[in-house]
């Protein structure tokens, strides 16, 4: 039994820690400022993090292997933990003009960001179709909650409105996918289902199903319709987190049921995989075109990154696994680059729109050589990290010999780089004719300077140093 | 650290020290940017110097079919796909190295009154550089795109930032079309590595590997489509005529003058590494690249404003060198690369040039112009020398250029080739036309505008760039040996490549 939880102590540690900072406001005695809380979060997920260097993670499983602890699942478990910690950074109640992120409720806002992390790394170990699922809720659940915490917008409320009611129908197709699956296989572990299944029409519909259901939480087309809402009316650290730690939980959860139970339909799932990421690729890249609400525009481009990263799911074997493990990362911080200044702009001056960030070079000089660097990550452009990321992404593609998607993928590379490019044209290019009251230089608090510096560091340096991908790739040989 | 990584990496050093220097040390900053660039012409001078001693010895042309790199360096570099960081150079490499060291060079001198955002522009300019020093010296294909990608992107600021006229829209354009070749490009290296399966990058291992003739016929168009958008090929070439009018003036001369050669150097490569690709295909190319020649020259003609007729005849004169790429023929291909040497002096003569007069007049058009001998002399004797140099008068280094790539293209073997060759040898007409009209009405006759009589001629700061590259031109023209040897020398693996493939498609 104490074996059993020393094997998943990262999980009950990050829930200690969740009851501890819902805790902080209550016994305190005068009203807290959230500063408190914001530093118990991001310091016990440091803590995590570094934790989960000095283990050696071996493969190990708990609870009648329902619960595993790969080498892949501890890489996913760390950018959780990276995430969290910029997000809560991201959230240091500062001099602010404009609500981010709810100050009188910074507690129960960070504690239910911890729960949704607990969820994630559940999600990834979990091996068992209940236990699966229960994570999967673990995560949706605090995340509704936190799109709508601010109750009093109604920006907000609808968001959080949409997230529910499409995370719920989601949720219901994949519940019938899996008993589908379950009706079929007789067993819940995912190694013994994908033994069984068999090629039958009824297979096939099951994998459809669980292919939308999955869909919603990779905002894939088109499965994508509350992305742009959801992403708009959240505060914007949410949004961040809605976009990079959630989207790599959904992959993990596409990789586990799709690559994992459906290896017996081959071909079928290629198909539907290639066709899936087209569609995603190209719808995200024409609508982001013509959005100027940064936040739109960061949904839309990361539902055509998110098609970006199913090119790489279509390579089942380890090199797909690389290619979709190590772009994660590379997405994961060069968003939350891109979010940090957005939130950092926002939260100073309550704009949100790119026409606002004309001469941001002039006025912010360092903010906006960040959110250039993020962009040409992004795009795919070296010698950032997306570079590799993306020509990973397309050697997993080629390797199985689906040339034609890697065309596809590297066309939209091409189509994204135009809307990137316009947000670096009002920060650089234009000048301050068109009447626009232009940004003042805007004082940066420590906090988000760490979360602006971490990612350009982590941007920069990913895609040059050969240890990074060396780890995603020792990981996937091992599978997770 | 090797010499080739030296190079690469001073420039890359002056952007740290630039973007650390306050932004009113504008002195200092263009000190540091001249001394980078004078310390890699230095330091390529020497390269080219002791490359041409190493294979003096030599005999011409070897039968191996592996680029004869020096000044290797190959170290592993990321992952299990074998990526490597892998320098190495052959003569090819060691002259396009030469010619960026010097373009550069000449650039930063020819900007030397430049004041907006100083910090920031000469940054960017050097960067720009890191890349392209990258590209000739990568012989890992990862590396060599990577460096070919952080080349063509910094252009998007320079011409946007600092460019003159519909810049925003010029340097969009000009951004997504080569973006869009390098698209083409990523596709095309992929799967060169696939269908090797040789583990490695490396240009000579996957030449060496052979890919499959129905894997080349495909594929050979695409890559050289690629490379051929950087190299101004019809009808891919429209980027270049407004990314080079918009751009200030250090940019063009970069641009026009090194960049477009990546493309040629590009689709070399793509020769080499797809002999059987390139025989199927080589005469397609021939027949693009003629529209190319003529277009390019006939709407020179057409054109008042300096800039764009510049850029029309960079877009007829880089036709030239995929022209003789195209043939096949080792005496043209020597031509193609002469030309691809002699046209980035040329025109970043023309572009330096046409920022100094501009910088005096504050017109680019030819209409409002005439007579400015009397008052520059100087600049018009430079003008004259390019103007020369790109009508092809012997002497100069374009003549070398044109004769071999029409020699070399009329002694192919078939009626059609030498129709082609002779239409192509036909072009020298109009592009004389359209050279000697604008150096007449510019510098001849009397004063059209009473005002220019006030102007001055060239400061000493602007001497120097218009010498060296004068002086490299006629020294070229006039003893072209050393750079045939180097060419030739070169050449060799990959006229043997095609030698290989020619026999193996002979029934």
């Amino acid at each position: 039994m104490l074996e059993q939880l020393a094997t998943i102590s990262n999980e009950l540690l990050l829930t200690l820690l969740a009851f501890t900072v819902f805790s902080i406001s209550l016994v305190s005695l005068k009203k807290t400022d959230g500063k408190a809380e914001v530093l118990v979060t991001a310091g016990g997920l440091l803590a995590l993090l570094v934790l989960s260097f000095a283990g050696t993670m071996p493969h190990r499983a708990a609870f009648g292997d329902a619960y595993v602890t790969g080498p892949v699942a501890a890489i996913f478990k760390r950018l959780f933990l990276a995430a969290g910690i910029l997000m809560a950074l991201l959230s240091w109640p500062g001099k602010r003009k404009t609500d981010v992120a709810p100050f009188h409720h910074l507690g129960e806002y960070l504690g239910l960001l911890l729960l949704s992390i607990i969820g994630m790394c559940f999600l990834v170990s979990a091996m068992e179709l209940a236990l699966l699922y229960v994570g999967l809720e673990l995560v949706t659940i605090p995340l509704i909650l936190l799109v709508a915490i601010n109750r009093h917008e109604l920006r907000s409320a609808e968001a959080g409105m949409k997230y529910v009611l499409f995370s719920a129908m989601s949720s219901g197709l994949l519940l019938y996918g899996l008993s589908l699956v379950y009706g079929m296989a007789g067993t819940l572990s995912l190694a013994g289902i994908a033994a069984k299944l068999t090629w039958t029409p009824l297979t096939v519909m099951a994998l459809a199903l669980v292919m939308g259901g999955v869909g919603f939480k990779i905002s894939a087309v088109p499965f994508h319709l509350w992305t742009p809402d959801t992403y708009e009316g959240a505060p914007v650290p949410v949004t961040a987190f809605l976009s990079v730690a959630s989207k790599a939980a959904g992959f993990a959860l596409f990789y586990k049921v799709v690559a994992g139970l459906f290896a017996v339909l081959g071909p079928s799932v290629v198909v539907m995989v290639s066709i899936l990421a087209t569609l995603t690729m190209t719808f995200g890249n024409l609508v982001a075109l013509q959005q100027t609400n940064l936040k739109r525009f960061l949904a839309f481009s990361s539902i055509a990154q998110a098609g970006f990263l199913m090119i790489g799911l279509v390579h089942g074997g380890p090199l797909g696994l690389t290619s979709v493990v190590f772009y994660l990362a590379v997405y994961l911080f060069s968003n939350l680059a891109a979010f940090g200044v957005v939130t950092v702009v926002s939260a100073a001056t309550g704009k949100e729109d790119m026409r606002d960030y004309l001469g941001l070079s002039e006025s912010n000089p360092k903010l906006a050589l960040v959110m250039m660097l993020a962009m040409f990550s992004l795009a795919g452009i070296p010698p950032l990290a997306g570079f590799l990321g993306k020509f990973y992404l397309f050697a997993a593609a080629a390797e199985k010999g689906m040339y034609w998607l890697v065309f596809v993928g590297a066309v939209n590379a091409t189509i994204s780089l135009y809307y990137y490019l316009i947000v670096i044209k009002w920060m650089y290019l234009l000048k301050a004719a068109e009447g626009r009251q232009r940004i003042e230089p805007i004082e940066v608090s420590w906090a988000s300077w760490v979360v602006l510096g971490v990612s350009t560091v982590a941007m920069i340096v990913i895609g040059i140093l050969p240890q990074f991908i060396h780890w995603a790739e020792v990981a996937a040989s091992s599978g997770f | 650290m090797g010499l080739l990584t030296t190079i690469i990496l001073i420039p890359l050093l002056a952007v740290f020290v630039i973007v650390l220097l306050p932004d009113r040390q504008k002195q200092a900053i263009k000190w540091v940017a001249l001394a980078a660039t004078g310390i890699d012409l230095g330091l390529s001078i020497y390269l080219l110097v002791d490359y041409l001693h190493l294979i003096s010895g030599l005999p011409g042309s070897g039968t191996s079919t592996a680029l004869s790199l020096q000044y290797v360096e190959r170290h592993v570099w990321l992952g299990r796909l074998g990526i490597e960081y892998f320098l190495g150079v052959d003569g090819i490499s060691v002259l396009m190295i030469f010619l960026t060291a010097v373009v550069i060079f000449c650039g930063v001198c020819a900007s030397w009154k430049h004041e907006y955002r100083t910090k920031e522009f000469f940054a960017f300019l050097l960067l720009l550089v890191t890349g392209v020093f990258g590209v000739f010296a990568a012989h890992d294909l990862f590396l060599f795109f990577l460096f070919y990608e952080v080349a063509v992107l910094p252009m998007y600021v320079l011409i946007g930032l600092w460019g003159t006229g519909p810049k925003e829209y010029s340097a969009m354009k000009l951004t997504l079309m080569l973006m869009g070749g390098s698209a083409l490009i990523v596709v095309g290296i992929l799967v060169l590595y696939f269908q090797a399966g040789v583990g490695s990058f490396s240009m000579s291992a996957i030449a060496q590997a052979k890919i499959p003739a129905s894997t080349q016929a495909w594929l050979f168009p695409i890559m050289f489509f690629g490379f051929g958008t950087l190299g101004g090929l019809w009808p891919f070439h429209t980027w270049s005529p407004d990314g080079h009018a918009s751009a200030p003036t250090a940019v063009s001369m970069l641009h026009a003058g090194v960049l477009m050669k990546l493309g040629g150097y590009g689709c070399l490569k793509t020769i080499y590494l797809m002999p059987e690709g390139a025989l199927m295909w080589g005469t397609f190319f021939m027949v693009l690249t003629t529209v190319n020649i003529f277009y390019g020259a006939l709407v020179a003609i057409q054109k008042t404003d300096l800039k764009y007729i510049t850029a029309y005849s960079s877009v007829s004169h880089c036709g030239l060198v995929l022209f003789g790429l195209g043939t096949l023929n080792a005496t043209a291909m020597q031509g193609a690369v002469v030309q691809m040497f002699a046209h980035g002096l040329m025109t970043a003569l023309f572009f330096a040039l046409i920022g100094m007069i501009y910088g005096r007049t504050h017109t680019r058009y030819i209409t409002e112009m005439g007579g400015l001998f009397k008052v520059m002399p100087f600049l018009g004797v430079a003008y004259m020398v390019g103007g020369f140099a790109g009508l092809g008068l012997p002497g100069l280094a374009g003549f070398i250029a044109e004769v071999q790539v029409f020699i070399g293209a009329f002694a192919l073997n078939s009626i059609g080739h030498r129709l082609l060759t002779i239409l192509v040898a036909a072009s020298v007409v109009t592009t004389a036309v359209y050279i000697l009209r604008f150096l007449t009405r510019m510098f001849y006759g009397p004063l059209q505008n009473p005002e220019h009589a006030k102007l001055t001629d060239a400061t000493f700061v602007e001497r120097v760039p218009l010498t060296i590259l004068v002086f490299l031109l006629a020294f070229a023209g006039m003893f072209p040996g050393w750079m045939i040897r180097l060419i030739e020398y070169s050449l060799a693996p990959v006229m043997a490549n095609l030698e290989q493939a020619r026999r193996a498609m002979l029934p």
